[in-house]
């Protein structure tokens, strides 16, 4: 079966964060090299995986990851404010 | 650190295992010769030695031999999905490369008669060799990164 390309924003909130891809592989319970295939988007994450980032990050999963090509971050947060109200 | 980079990893690859072709080459035309050919003997050992310095630079340093011999446990999800991967593709290509081994015999064996030849010990030792090595190949072959010293 061919797997869709994911899009990420893995790389923005580690750096909005302060975070090195150590640290990040750490806390998920990866190798400091598959945080980068993520960062790159050249490699999808298990739903596990997934899950494990939404949680450090305190975002849903759905905030992370798109099958779209993702759109800034401040945008996203603006439309989901605009929903919200 | 020139390691790191695919394309010295590809060229390692193909002087590695055409030593290993070589070395078998001079090793079968000894083999069964009543008067050894002392030549052809050492260029055999010269490949041997070759391949085994090579073998280091390639399969150690890159950490490809860790990867592939790694416990499942100590693996993540991307590199247990790799390994598995390129252990498929290795599997593969072993088979092809036994059966053709098997062939050539055969075909030798109609031709000449008796050629003198059997599984000789470089020809076990080297495919023993390549069943080890050859899924650290393919993922040297086709990873961009190599986990080199992190494992």
């Amino acid at each position: 079966m061919k797997t869709r390309k994911l899009y990420n924003r893995i790389a923005v909130l580690r750096r909005e964060r302060g975070m090195s891809r150590k640290e990040l592989a750490d806390i998920i319970g990866v190798n400091v090299q598959t945080v980068g295939y993520l960062e790159r988007e050249e490699y999808n994450p298990s739903l596990d995986l997934a899950f494990r980032i939404s949680e450090t990050f305190r975002f849903p999963v759905e905030f992370i990851f798109s099958v779209n090509p993702m759109k800034p971050m401040s945008e996203s947060l603006r439309e989901r404010g605009q929903n919200e109200n | 650190m020139a390691m790191q980079t695919i394309s010295s990893r590809k060229a390692l690859v193909i002087i590695n295992y055409s030593l290993l072709i070589i070395m078998n080459g001079c090793f079968y035309l000894v083999s069964g010769q009543p008067e050894r050919n002392h030549v052809v003997d050492a260029v055999g050992l010269a490949t041997l030695c070759i391949v085994f310095i090579t073998f280091f630079p390639l399969h150690r340093q890159t950490g490809l031999w860790k990867l592939t011999h790694a416990s499942m446990d100590t693996l993540d999800e991307r590199e247990l999905q790799i390994t598995h991967t390129a252990l498929r593709y290795a599997y593969a290509w072993f088979t092809i490369i036994c059966l053709v081994i098997v062939l050539a015999h055969a075909i030798l064996f109609r031709l000449v008669g008796n050629p003198g030849f059997a599984i000789t010990v470089p020809l076990a030792g080297s495919l023993i060799y390549l069943a080890h090595t050859l899924p650290g190949a393919i993922l040297a072959w086709t990873e961009q990164e190599v986990p080199g010293k992190l494992l």
